[in-house]
């Protein structure tokens, strides 16, 4: 078991676009994280990708990996900035191992937690596993909003996409559906889950805490015009004829969790 | 009455929603064990499907639920109140806090009914929560287990080795709630076990929620079941406490306050404060806890016992129904 962990092992893949001050949270709960995966076998890294930032990112991020290459970070830089979903497909392609979390810099990972993300895929061969992500606003001691808290169910081809792309993903998978769509610079996550719901993939809910978003004020996801458009075109793609709640769908309501199997 | 003389054992019908909330139709189900074991006959049914007979006893599980499964509210409310006239006692059943709008609901609609009683099935008597002029026809039945149920007990160790997640908590998600869990995952332990979809029914099949069985198997292997009110008042989760028993694990819910906590209501040092939760929960504890819990159990009564009391004041006799039966 052992030496299958340490040949799958884990890429902990973070994109960053000027949240410099955001970095050290998020890299250092990364690299807290491979540790606990180390201890039961896991070979890892922690895979910052930073598109093209002007702010301090990149001296912060040339030092961190400085300090922190043995411990298994490293840093890729790009010169120009195109948009999530390429930044998202790059660490699919520079990944060296097989499960793949996607982590954004204003996340933090529960330590502790990953592993049972990741277990859940070896057990499962699901193309994703995801779970609650607690949201936090910058100044406040506790959580007041929990999200990615449901199973997948028929109603994401309605529209209103509530699970977060902090997730752990079988990369194989990842790129045998052809990544991330490149086209579009917002809700790319949703088009993925669409895009694997669709395609009979395995997209598993595992009911554990993964980690924390921390909302800010500027927050992408704060732009409720974006996020309207570009999901009314994807349900054009994905349920243009409304049929999508009568069909069977592979990976409807899947829980688990690696000390119990499905739920 | 000579004691050779034959009296039929009371027949009892016991309405259960079928198609909205399971944990409705679980007390319906426990209650016609528990009337079962009195010596009473059985129906046990939905009120689509309930037979035009007569009965000694009629029990809703519970009237709101009963009311809202299907059809037109009006016409399922006359089928109740023609039910009601075909029973001699008929008693209205609450798993709930009797302060909340839900326990109004089960009230009021009780009241249109014609119920005699409103039973609830809880660890703690309610009526001082409740106006005088509704506390008439309260009663409490405590929630004792069944003697299925008891056999479980019985069967548990305390050997906690397979019980490798420390804490459960499952229920609909509310800011509130959340908070609390962002502590634990904090002070506790982060590997709880966490599942709170949006508020939506907790239906046998279909539901984005656990099922009975479903929760079980998550239960057996969790330490603690950790939960909050969904609401402001002091209540007791009856089926959280019941659950956690008969999974062997030890069910911890968090107040507010302690100072919100009733006298001499069982079980209150399973109701921790959330500042002091991290403290008392502390791995030391759990055996001790776990086995305090189990002991006190087993002094309360049985949900038969319970049952005949109560009844027995309603003119129905079951108890003595059980001792013709054996």
């Amino acid at each position: 078991m052992e030496a299958m962990r340490a040949k799958a092992g884990v890429t902990i893949a973070i994109p960053n676009w000027n949240h410099e001050v955001f970095l050290p949270r998020s890299i250092g709960s990364a690299l807290r994280a491979l540790e606990f995966l180390r201890a039961e076998g896991w070979a890892g890294e922690v895979l910052v990708i930073d598109e093209a930032s002007r702010d301090g990112s990149s001296t912060l991020l040339r030092q961190l990996e400085a300090l922190y290459f043995k411990d298994g970070l490293r840093c890729l830089s790009f010169g120009s900035t195109e948009n999530i979903a390429t930044t998202r497909n790059a660490a699919a392609e520079h990944a060296r191992y097989r499960y793949l979390a996607f982590v954004d810099a204003d996340n933090e990972l529960i330590p502790e937690n990953l592993s049972l993300f990741v277990r859940t895929l070896e057990q499962t061969r699901a193309a994703v596993a995801y779970g609650n992500l607690l949201l936090r606003s910058t100044t406040a001691d506790y959580a007041h909003f929990m999200h990615s808290c449901e199973v997948i169910q028929k109603r994401l081809f309605r529209g209103g996409n509530y699970v977060d792309m902090c997730s752990v993903w079988d990369r194989f998978q990842l790129l045998d559906s052809g990544g991330f769509d490149s086209s579009l610079s917002f809700l790319e996550d949703f088009e993925m889950w669409l895009h694997l719901a669709t395609n009979g993939r395995k997209i598993v809910f595992v009911p554990a805490i993964l980690g924390y978003y921390y909302l800010l004020p500027t927050s992408s996801s704060t732009d409720r015009s974006r996020q309207d458009a570009v999901e009314s075109r994807l349900l054009r793609v994905f349920n243009q004829a409304k049929v999508r709640e009568l069909l069977p769908l592979n990976t409807h309501h899947l829980r688990y969790h690696p000390e119990l199997g499905y739920v | 009455m000579h004691p050779d003389s034959k009296v039929a054992s009371p027949r009892a019908l016991i309405l259960i929603p079928g198609s909205m909330n399971y944990f409705y139709n679980q007390s319906g189900r426990r209650i016609a064990e528990a009337l079962g074991a009195l010596g009473c006959g059985i129906e046990l049914t939905t009120l689509d499907a309930c037979p035009a007979e007569g009965y000694d006893l009629c029990v809703l599980s519970n009237i709101s639920e009963i009311l809202h499964s299907g059809g037109d509210f009006e016409q399922r409310m006359a089928r109740i109140i023609d039910i009601r006239a075909r029973c001699r006692v008929m008693m209205s059943l609450g798993i709930d806090c009797v302060s909340t709008e839900w326990y109004h609901r089960i009230r009021d609609y009780s009241a249109r009914a014609g119920a005699d009683l409103i039973a609830d099935l809880g660890l703690f008597d309610q009526s001082p929560f409740l106006e005088p002029q509704h506390r008439a026809r309260y009663r409490l039945v405590f929630s004792g287990l069944t003697p299925s149920e008891a056999r479980v007990l019985e069967l548990l160790d305390e050997d906690d080795a397979g019980r490798t997640i420390p804490w459960a908590f499952v229920g609909s998600s509310t800011p509130h709630r959340v908070a609390l869990i962002d502590h634990l995952v904090q002070t506790v332990d982060p590997r709880g076990f966490v599942y709170m979809p949006p508020p939506s029914l907790c239906t046998e099949k279909g539901s984005p929620h656990l099922n009975q069985q479903q929760f079980e198997r998550v239960l057996a292997r969790t330490r603690y079941q950790i939960w909050c009110s969904g609401h402001s008042y002091f209540y007791m989760e009856t089926e959280r406490f019941r659950t956690s028993l008969l999974t062997g694990g030890v069910p911890i819910k968090i107040i507010e306050s302690r100072a919100e906590i009733p006298a001499s209501v069982p079980l209150d040092y399973l109701m921790i404060e959330r500042a002091e939760v991290a403290q008392r929960l502390a791995s030391h504890t759990y055996a001790r806890l776990l086995r305090r819990f189990r002991d006190d159990w087993r002094r309360f009564p049985m949900l038969h016992q319970e049952l005949a009391r109560v009844l027995g004041e309603f003119g129905i006799d079951a108890g003595n129904a059980a001792s013709r039966a054996a």
